[in-house]
């Protein structure tokens, strides 16, 4: 009998995780990659002999190999449940009811985060946008966050909506619309452009290439 | 996600189709000057034929060529799954 309740249980557990996979693939695919370049790349920089944050903080490799996935998976648990609690429309009706808190968050957040950005080591090359990128993803949630935390606030203390600017509702609409689309652009530039990397070094790799061809041609 | 994954193929193979028609413009104007310049917008470099003339005037395979194509080839191959699950 436990054994079939505990059954029941997994595959319930199972469907649970591939429905919320499968509703926000988006989330699932930034938090994944984000993963993957984080946990893939420290390990070969480390193997590689190359300092890492594990040299900076003193921190086991055992540690990092625990740590990372279970943080990433307690930050995709977070996203897609705070997700699960809106819908597009849901969404955009908290941003007409709340314009004050908006635009004094998407001031701070655009004035804020040159500073944040300024304030870490984020190397160079494609890394450094890479890293950007993620800072930029996180201080966004964090602040998104804060600004539910507003929002909800100023709707216990003001009952009735006390703004409404027709602008304000036009904006909203067009970031609506310009955002998801530009998002999956930034997104699938920066996986494409990691991915024609790894394939260019396991090719050069594979096949010992020297670059002869390409310095015949510019006369090197 | 499928979106995702159509931008990603094609990202690639646009890209690696840039790369090779820049390959094919240097190697062209290095060749014929101004004229290789002009030829390389009109002709097209064909698929075996331009890499073996490159082979035999430089004396070097063109693996470069190749490794891009290859890469574009992934991005195709990325893209048409993406697509297919629509």
């Amino acid at each position: 009998m436990d054994e079939f309740t505990t059954s029941i249980t997994s595959e319930k557990n199972e469907n649970i995780f591939l429905a919320r996979i499968k509703k926000y693939q988006v989330i699932t695919f930034t938090l994944g990659f984000l993963f993957f370049y984080r946990f893939v790349g420290t390990l070969i920089f480390y193997f590689a002999g190359k300092e890492t944050f594990l040299e900076i903080y003193n921190l086991s490799v055992w540690f990092f190999i625990i740590a990372i996935p279970v943080v990433y998976f307690i930050q995709w648990l977070i996203a897609t449940w705070v997700a699960s609690k809106f819908t597009s429309e849901t969404l955009k009706e908290k941003f007409y009811h709340h314009p004050i808190a908006t635009i004094i968050f998407i001031v701070l957040y655009l004035a804020d985060l040159p500073y944040r950005l300024s304030g870490l080591d984020l190397g160079g090359g494609l890394i450094k946008f890479i890293n950007a990128f993620e800072i930029i993803i996180y201080y966004a949630f964090i602040s998104f966050i804060w600004w539910l935390l507003i929002c909800w606030i100023s709707s216990k203390i003001w009952k009735r909506q006390r703004f409404q600017w027709n602008w304000y509702k036009k904006t909203i609409d067009k970031i609506f619309i310009i955002i998801p689309p530009l998002y999956k652009f930034i997104l699938g530039l920066i996986v494409a452009l990691l991915l024609f990397i790894i394939l260019s070094l396991l090719i050069t790799k594979i096949f010992h290439y020297s670059g002869s061809d390409i310095m015949k041609l510019f006369n090197y | 996600m499928r979106t995702i994954g159509k931008i990603i193929g094609y990202l690639l193979w646009i890209g690696a189709g840039i790369l090779m028609f820049i390959f094919w413009l240097m190697a062209m104007s290095k060749w014929l000057g101004f004229l290789g310049t002009i030829l390389a917008f009109i002709l097209a470099p064909g698929l075996v034929i331009f890499p073996l003339v490159f082979w035999i005037v430089e004396g070097v395979f063109p693996t470069f060529y190749f490794m891009v194509w290859g890469i574009g080839i992934v991005g195709l191959i990325i893209a048409g799954i993406s697509s297919k699950d629509e």
